[in-house]
């Protein structure tokens, strides 16, 4: 690897840092590192921008996701359930 | 104190909704829902009433759907599978130090802020999130829909930290160029 890249950093290695500050999983010295790269890198800087609209939009989801009902069991599968459970505990 | 009557009117619906957002297979949810209730009664001596019937029964069907997760994580499914099918799964290229290839270089995304509110936004969100590989969609609904620490995943599906990394990292390369491609040129 170039020596640049060790200061700069590697596009790879920029938008994986890039997913562990979403988790704050990132180093102090990381950090600088990912953000002199993204001054200089305008695809990952793009990268930086549209993962964060998905990080936040993937967290919006799950509020959501857990508190939705939307599937229902049908009447007969239910029936049936039940009547499983109960020969079950007849035993 | 549990009363299994009732199980089925109570809590069948909440926890076949619980196991399709973490599945996404309705007749794998409704099986895992089953196998719960069944689970359940086998282990009801087990019940010592701190929890309240619902949470037990969901903790139930959690350690269901980790097994069925850590089932997929061992087999076939590689690191490597990507959404589009596409064989080519390197988005940088190793001989010029890990720059991007050029036909996957983000675009803009113009007005992307207000964009992700709309209901096509979604829609393209959920069409390209169950094109996801298993193995990677695995790991993102530990993180995403049940907001787990990093630790507690790998422990949950017996990976490594930085394979938890390589996953998320390619989980959301692909995620981003899927919307580009299906949403944000279409």
């Amino acid at each position: 690897m170039a020596f640049i890249h060790k200061i700069l950093l590697t596009c790879k290695d920029a938008t994986l840092l890039t997913c562990k500050k979403q988790e704050n999983a990132i180093s102090f010295k990381e950090n600088i590192q990912l953000k002199i790269h993204l001054l200089v890198c305008k695809f990952c800087a793009m990268f930086y921008k549209q993962s964060n609209l998905l990080h936040q939009h993937l967290t919006k989801m799950q509020n959501e996701n857990n508190e939705s009902n939307t599937l229902q069991l049908d009447e007969t599968k239910k029936t049936a359930l039940q009547f499983q459970i109960d020969a079950e505990l007849e035993k | 104190m549990l009363n299994p009557k009732n199980w089925v009117t109570l809590f069948a619906d909440y926890l076949l909704n619980y196991a399709f957002f973490r599945v996404r297979d309705r007749a794998l949810a409704e099986d895992l829902m089953q196998e719960t209730f069944i689970s359940a009664l086998k282990s009801q001596h087990t019940y010592n009433g701190t929890a309240n019937e619902k949470t037990w029964l969901t903790a139930i069907l959690k350690n269901k759907i980790i097994d069925y997760y850590r089932s997929k994580l061992g087999k076939n499914s590689k690191l490597t599978d990507s959404i589009d099918g596409n064989t080519n799964n390197d988005f940088f290229n190793t001989e010029t130090s890990f720059h991007w290839f050029e036909k996957r270089q983000p675009q803009d995304w113009n007005n992307s802020d207000k964009a992700i509110e709309t209901d096509e936004f979604n829609n393209t969100f959920n069409d390209c999130m169950k094109k996801m590989p298993e193995k990677l969609a695995v790991v993102f609904s530990l993180k995403y829909i049940d907001d787990e620490a990093t630790e507690t995943i790998c422990k949950e599906v017996g990976i490594t930290t930085s394979n938890y990394w390589v996953i998320i990292h390619r989980a959301k390369l692909q995620l981003r160029e899927c919307l580009e491609k299906n949403w944000f040129k279409a």
